[in-house]
């Protein structure tokens, strides 16, 4: 392998994998550096922080928050077999190491950085914003229009245009060398940038076009998504941005200064040093948390009762950590049995609505194949008419020479929008609801085509799983509810964040219905019956939706008791009374889903920090805060481990992503979170970048994680406690050497209790 | 009354959110409060009769003519009051909620109360002098609303672009308004009539009329606006940007004396209308294709004030305020996924779709005709040609969208009601608004040309694939389009590098670091400014008074190299002493005038700049004001005290209305305006200069948070009492001037 063939591959590692926004799926942007400890990538990107700054938990052990013992634990997980001195001394540092004395980065390194100026303006804000603009408007073309094949080429693309501009460009690429590593090389070359420092290099290039760049990897990694097809890779990245550069050196016949290749030795161990005191008090942060959890379920573990009886309902949510606070409740307001798994229940598929746009109704480790299509209803003859004439105006407005004299047509009648959106926005929605019609908005309307797409051995065999996965074999109770979950915001790009992550950003509500239809069935009934599951005649699945932002259960079929619908609505109005003691503003949360200011619509996932893989009994009667993942599980019915495996592999690692994507978010938001949601800009289909020009804004925005300059969000990393043997648990990591990495390299913790 | 209870009550708004303590928020519901009630008097305002209410402050004599500070109350400012309160009141409800995660939402929405005061001192402004005072501090309040998040460095650089920009137009208005003052003795817009010459004048309030509303060429501040939250945009291009338009109204009765600036007016308006449309079609993101409508929108509204259809002007300005407000306010809902197109069928070919559109399109004109007709509507046929396009690209989507017979007719018919609503609306607006009788300009074939010229651009359109990639020219047009015609980088090639250049040679020669090929480029440049004012002097002799002439150019001369030199100085201190030498010579101006106030406003003046360079100095005192590299998080978003300060000194120097500066500043553009006009051209480009210099300056040293250590420096009691006393006395002295100047007189 040659070292730009190295470099190449390295610093693709270091870039994430980002959805388009309106199907975004949490992830860890560091993924595929996981098979490295978490100390071991801090140490790789410094000065890259993947953690808090010392003082945060400096401040926590002053108020006692962490104890000397938690840090002594701490510096035994990451620094196992120390001696007793050295112990004493990371203790000492850890209090003490000041991180004044910490060399600088190596920030120009990059070949424009080093130039400094160029024409009065910044040379490297001058290269970078002239490879973003080109980006947005090849990207945005290829989303927004179905252009001609030409422009799907990014290099093409940019050499077509770009070359207008600086015809001088012409002659690097005058020889038609169609590799792009011949390309890469020559300009590296032309450059003089030593060999050792590609790596670096291309990090740094990376470091400045991370959105953008992990916006491509996300389109390498998925080339058959229904939203986008265009040609794009890394190394056309780099070309694109070195070419720039090539071209500030005919102009400014600057020369390359390579720097050092390493800091010195003295450096190099302070830098270690402090990503090592970065990584021991992160997990001395986590610990208290931890410890405390891990505790009580031990404790727990005595008082699990098999349950005997049919409870008055059963209610099967997502795992997501928002239904950890309904499950609690529903609970506690009568005899019901409630489950967790993942928010897709089993049923993967594509999901194509009305006006033709698809998206993806499954966890994003899963590519379904299966394409349903929403029937619409009845196209009224009045909708058709509203619909066209909206489809105008909209067209009208994007023209040359139309738009002026339509701005006078309509843009009076606008106030009256303005007005209602301003003061009576829940109307507005429902009136705009009703206008058009949507079906997605509207549940009721969810209709799908008599053929579910679904073979029926795949139907049962999806079921089958489905019900043994979370425990749910026998004591069917009359009524079973599939609670998806679906959060409604308005004017908000990032609402698909706030959706269920199992089914690729979007509402639940699809899989839950597909769910119920599929275990109603008369024939997949018996197909259970021969496999061991027998559901009862009189037991129904019903179809539900937890709106996550209003608070409320949705059941989409009338109920047959209705003391339910009572105690659901409890079970929601306490839930409303608590999470609204944790809301940052006082604003009542019923407002907040249909205003169009509000930049909080709810907190989401905030401070999520663990997922418990175990029955129900394990947990009823904790409160957990809505900071846990519940993941059902019943090791009885697992013999040979297949579940757990596929727990551990799916919900898990997804859980993790989320987990993950909260933390870096958090830790370091100028690289990995999105910024500040009042200054978004959106760039339709793709995502947002803030202000005028900007790199593509990847991540959760500052909104969902601090409050007025104050962290909402506690960075912790993910702790999975699993209810199951430990010789199955080792016996699973031993197979699956990705995840046993995750655990080794300190990215999540796995905890066992023992049945 | 009830109008300047508003302007008060507002203003109270503003007040409170600063005052009242932020717990509970108090201070939020305070400021709601006063806004029902500003909505409750605007609301009477609209329904009592336009009276000829006045409202007279007299703030300075100067020899022969006082400025007066002046408001009123028409049917024109009713409406227009109305329709800013409206707007205001829904950004400000917006804005609340949506800043409820930022630690300064108290200051922005003062802020945004401020930027509303201002624009109601606009409309309710009874002569050019109040309105160009109120069209400044629109300028200032917004330059502080676009750096809300002055930590960031693009933000700053915006709002720099855009103070600059306008600062250019605002001094051009202020020529207009001395010119008005010499030729007539006030400056209300009725007595502009008898102006003598109304073409310059209107020509000059023109070009700040171009700055304001982002006309061609000053349009390249518009879109670089969008570092700066939601509710400020929205504010920006429903409400702030229409100033031009309302101001052109304004002064319809003056440009009806100036046909070749209306004709000026109208090719401007038509080049930005079709620009903006041009540049808007490629713009890949939502809120810098909103900014690029407004612009072609603004041209729009210029084009119909250039054919003298202002009240078709207002009407428009109005219209588009709200929609823009709304699309503004609702640009994060822009994000879902494109639906992919599907070809059903094919009913039509293209050819009968363009016949189809054609007739439907021709016979709704022919009924929209006879519909004017019988409702007194009478617009230019520029207007009604622009109006057909609508109509035609509308029926267009229509036809193309290949739906059922039924949905096309109904929505035809939805097209026809919209259509005669609006005319109905415009007719009745036509007849509440000022008169202006545009049938005085001559409908000339040219008007029907264009309209055919536009009409065969819109079946081109149709017909040929526009945007087609693989089409060299379509490639082109898309090229040109990314990248704006290049307009900003003339500008810098132009106007900034040398500028930039010459202020570098200057600075290496004060600094002795010139190397040997450079002292002939020096010579050069120091020669061209010789013949230069030889030359001028020599078209001065013309002029009464040579020899004070003489001395004014060399003043001049001075003022010009100080600014150029200060604008490329390396440190504050460097940028202090320059700016003192400018002043300096600004001062030595108004001491050998030969009229009497004049030299007394220069000592004015000279005592104002004394307190103000002593505060900036005592700020700089021992403290190191080398750019370092410091990171101090901006986590409050607030300046420290000292930096504070320092923008408050530095922005009390740039003749802002309201302080000191501004009367000097006047006061030597009229003595320089009666001595000669080229002069006085030259003593604005040198206040231009003095704005860049003090906004470059702010960026550097004030705002670039991660280069300065001055921020950390303590700041002693002492000095506080210094900056509060030099800020309170230049303030009192700029509002009420006459008390210092009767002093300095005995």
């Amino acid at each position: 392998m040659t070292a730009l063939t190295h470099a190449l591959t390295e610093a693709e590692k270091r870039l994430a994998c980002y959805w388009p926004l309106p199907a975004f799926i949490a992830s860890n942007p560091l993924w595929d550096m996981t098979e490295q400890s978490f100390l071991a990538v801090t140490q790789a990107l410094y000065p890259l922080s993947l953690a808090m700054p010392l003082d945060f938990y400096r401040q926590h052990y002053q108020k006692g928050l962490i104890t000397p013992k938690h840090l002594q634990q701490a510096i035994d997980q990451i620094l196992p077999s120390l001696e007793k001195n050295q112990q004493i001394y990371w203790h000492e540092q850890a209090l003490n190491f000041s991180a004044e004395h910490l060399p600088a980065s190596a920030s120009n390194i990059l070949w424009s950085a080093q130039l400094g100026e160029y024409q009065y303006q910044n040379a490297l804000e001058w290269v970078k914003s002239h490879c973003l603009q080109w980006l947005i408007q090849f990207f945005s073309e290829n989303m927004t229009t179905q252009s001609d094949p030409s422009c799907t080429h990014l290099l093409n693309f940019w050499h077509a245009l770009a070359l207008r501009e600086n015809p001088q460009l012409r002659e690097i690429f005058s020889s038609h060398e169609i590799d792009f590593h011949q390309q890469l090389q020559r300009l590296l070359k032309e450059l003089a940038i030593p060999e050792h420092l590609y790596l670096d290099y291309f990090t740094h290039i990376i470091w400045q076009l991370y959105g953008w760049g992990s916006f491509i990897k996300w389109l390498n990694t998925h080339p058959d998504n229904p939203w986008l097809s265009a040609n794009a890779n890394i190394e056309m990245l780099l070309i694109m941005w070195l070419s720039y550069e090539w071209l500030l050196k005919q102009r400014s016949h600057y020369i390359y200064q390579a720097p050092k290749a390493s800091f010195s030795s003295a450096k190099q161990s302070s830098i270690n040093t402090f990503c090592t005191l970065q990584c021991i008090w992160q997990t001395a942060f986590e610990l208290p948390y931890q410890n405390k959890i891990i505790e009580h379920l031990q404790q727990s573990k005595a008082h699990i009762l098999k349950r005997n009886s049919r409870p008055k309902a059963q209610a099967i949510f997502c795992i997501d950590t928002r239904s950890e606070g309904i499950r609690r409740h529903l609970e506690e307001t009568g005899d019901y049995q409630t489950f967790g798994f993942a928010g897709f229940f089993g049923f993967a598929f594509k999901l194509e609505h009305a006006c033709g746009q698809q998206s993806l109704q499954c966890p994003a480790l899963i590519n379904p194949n299966i394409i349903l299509k929403l029937q619409t209803q009845q196209a009224s003859f009045g909708l058709a008419t509203r619909k066209q004439f909206l489809n105008a105006y909209s067209q009208t407005k994007q023209s040359l020479l139309s738009p002026y004299a339509l701005f006078e047509m309509l843009g009076i009648w606008a106030l009256f929008k303005l007005i209602a959106k301003t003061f009576i926005p829940s109307k507005t929605l429902k009136w705009s609801d009703q206008l058009l019609n949507n079906p997605e908005l509207s549940n009721h309307s969810l209709n799908f085509d008599q053929n579910l797409g679904f073979s029926r051995e795949e139907a049962v065999e999806n079921a089958f799983f489905f019900l043994t996965a979370i425990g749910l074999t026998d004591n069917f109770a009359p009524t079973v509810l599939i609670c998806a979950h679906q959060s409604t915001s308005t004017n908000n790009p990032f609402a698909a964040t706030l959706d269920c992550g199992a089914c690729g950003g979007n509402s639940g509500i699809p899989n839950a219905w597909i769910a119920a239809q599929v275990l109603n069935d008369e024939n997949v009934r018996k197909a259970l019956n021969q496999k061991g599951i027998c559901i009862p005649q009189s037991t129904r699945f019903l179809p539900a939706c937890h709106h996550t932002t209003r608070d409320e259960i949705e059941v989409f079929t009338p109920l047959a008791d209705e003391s339910i619908q009572l105690d659901l609505e409890k079970a929601a109005l306490r839930l409303r009374e608590e999470k609204q003691k944790s809301l940052p503003t006082k604003r009542s949360i019923k407002g907040r889903e249909s205003d169009w200011s509000e930049l909080i619509p709810e907190l989401g996932l905030i401070n999520n920090r663990a997922i418990i893989i175990a029955p129900r009994s394990l947990t009823i009667g904790m409160d957990l805060e809505r900071q846990t993942f519940l993941h059902d599980y019943d090791p009885s019915l697992d013999h040979d481990g297949k579940i757990l495996t596929t727990i551990l592999t799916a919900p898990v690692v997804v859980a993790h992503w989320i987990n993950a994507q909260y933390y870096f978010s958090t830790v370091n938001p100028n690289q990995f979170g999105a910024g500040n949601k009042a200054i978004h800009n959106v760039i339709p289909g793709i995502g947002v970048m803030s202000g005028n020009l900007s790199d593509l804004k990847i991540g959760l925005p500052e909104q969902s994680i601090q409050f007025q300059g104050e962290l909402m969000h506690e960075p912790r990393r993910l702790l999975v406690v699993v209810y199951a043997k430990r010789k199955q648990v080792e016996a699973i990591l031993q197979e699956q050497p990705q995840l046993a990495s995750l655990i080794s390299g300190h990215w999540i913790r796995l905890e066992v209790i023992e049945p | 009354m009830t109008v300047l209870c508003i302007l008060i009550m507002t203003l109270a708004a503003a007040l409170s959110l600063v005052v009242f303590p932020r717990k509970f928020e108090l201070n939020i519901k305070v400021a709601q409060f006063l806004w029902a009630v500003i909505c409750l008097l605007t609301l009477a305002a609209y329904y009592t009769l336009p009276t000829t209410w006045h409202w007279q402050y007299e703030f300075l004599t100067l020899a022969n003519f006082k400025l007066k500070f002046m408001l009123g109350f028409d049917a024109l400012s009713q409406v227009m009051l109305a329709v800013v309160v409206i707007i205001s009141f829904i950004i400000f409800q917006y804005a609340k909620r949506y800043l409820a995660s930022d630690v300064t939402r108290s200051r922005f929405l003062a802020q945004l109360c401020l930027v509303t005061v201002s624009v109601m001192l606009l409309i309710l402004a009874a002569n050019l002098l109040t309105a160009f005072i109120a069209w400044q501090l629109v300028g200032l309040n917004l330059y502080l609303l676009l750096n809300h998040y002055h930590y960031d460095l693009q933000a700053n650089r915006a709002a720099k672009k855009k103070f600059i920009i306008t600062r250019v137009g605002d001094l051009c208005f202020l020529m207009a308004i001395v010119l008005a003052y010499q030729q007539t003795g006030t400056s209300t817009f009725e007595s502009l009539l008898i102006s003598p010459h109304p073409e310059a004048i209107a020509l000059l309030i023109f070009i700040a009329v171009m700055t304001k509303s982002a006309q061609f060429p000053f349009h390249i501040w518009l879109a670089d606006t969008m570092e700066t939250p939601t509710p400020v945009s929205a504010l920006m291009h429903a409400g702030v940007i229409n100033a031009g338009g309302f101001l052109l109204t304004r002064i319809a009765s003056l440009l009806s004396k100036a046909p070749v600036t209306m004709e000026f007016i109208f090719i401007i308006g038509l080049l930005t209308a079709l620009l903006g449309s041009f540049f808007m079609l490629t713009q890949a993101d939502t809120k810098k294709k909103l900014a690029y409508s407004t612009m072609g929108q603004m041209g729009y509204m210029v084009m119909q004030c250039g054919l003298g259809a202002f009240p078709s002007a207002v009407f428009h300005l109005i219209a588009h305020g709200f929609l823009k407000a709304t699309l503004f306010l609702n640009a994060g809902s822009t994000l879902q996924f494109t639906p992919a197109t599907r070809n059903d069928s094919k009913p039509f070919s293209k050819v009968q779709l363009i016949l189809w559109t054609l007739i439907i399109s021709i016979s709704f004109m022919i009924i929209a005709s006879l519909f004017s007709a019988f409702i007194h509507l009478s617009l230019p046929i520029v207007i009604w040609g622009f109006i057909a396009l609508t109509v035609m690209q509308l029926l267009y989507r229509v036809f193309k969208a290949r739906a059922s017979l039924q949905t096309l007719i109904s929505s035809i018919l939805g097209i026809m009601i919209c259509f005669m609503l609006y005319l109905l609306v415009l007719a009745r607006f036509n007849t509440t608004l000022v008169h202006f009788d545009y049938t005085a300009f001559h409908i000339g074939s040219w008007q029907f040309i264009l309209i055919g010229v536009l009409i065969l651009g819109q079946l081109g359109i149709w017909c040929l694939p526009f945007y087609h990639k693989g089409l060299q020219c379509g490639q082109t047009l898309y090229y040109l389009s990314v990248r704006k015609l290049f307009i900003e980088e003339i500008y810098r090639c132009t106007l900034l590098y040398p500028l930039r250049r010459l202020g570098d040679l200057f600075n290496q020669v004060c600094h002795q670091k010139l190397s040997a090929y450079k002292i002939p480029k020096l010579l050069i440049v120091i020669m061209g400014f010789l013949i230069f004012s030889g030359i001028s002097n020599h078209f001065s002799i013309t002029s009464a008074a040579i020899t004070y002439t003489r001395l004014e150019w060399f003043f001049i001369c001075f003022l010009l190299l100080a600014g150029i030199i200060a604008n490329r100085a390396s440190t504050l201190s460097n940028i202090f002493i320059w700016i003192l030498i400018l002043e300096m010579s600004l001062i030595g101006i108004g001491l050998f005038d030969q009229s009497f106030i004049i030299q007394k406003v220069a000592l004015f003046h000279l005592i104002n700049m004394l307190l103000v360079m002593g505060m900036l100095a005592t700020l700089m005192l021992n403290r190191d004001v080398q750019p370092l590299p410091v990171n101090i998080p901006p986590a409050q978003n607030c300046l420290p005290w000292l930096m504070f300060y320092l923008s408050t000194g530095l922005l009390l120097l740039i003749g802002i209305p309201g302080t000191a500066s501004f009367i000097a500043e006047l006061s030597f553009l009229i003595a320089l305006m009666q001595a000669h006009l080229i002069l006085a051209i030259f003593y604005a480009s040198g206040m231009i200069l003095l704005s860049i210099v003090v906004l470059h300056a702010l960026q550097t040293y004030v705002f670039d948070y991660h280069f300065i250590s001055l921020a950390r420096s303590p700041i002693s009691p002492f000095t506080h009492i210094v900056c509060w006393g030099a800020i309170i006395i230049n303030i009192l002295n700029g509002m009420h001037p006459d008390a210092l100047l009767n002093l300095l007189s005995l």
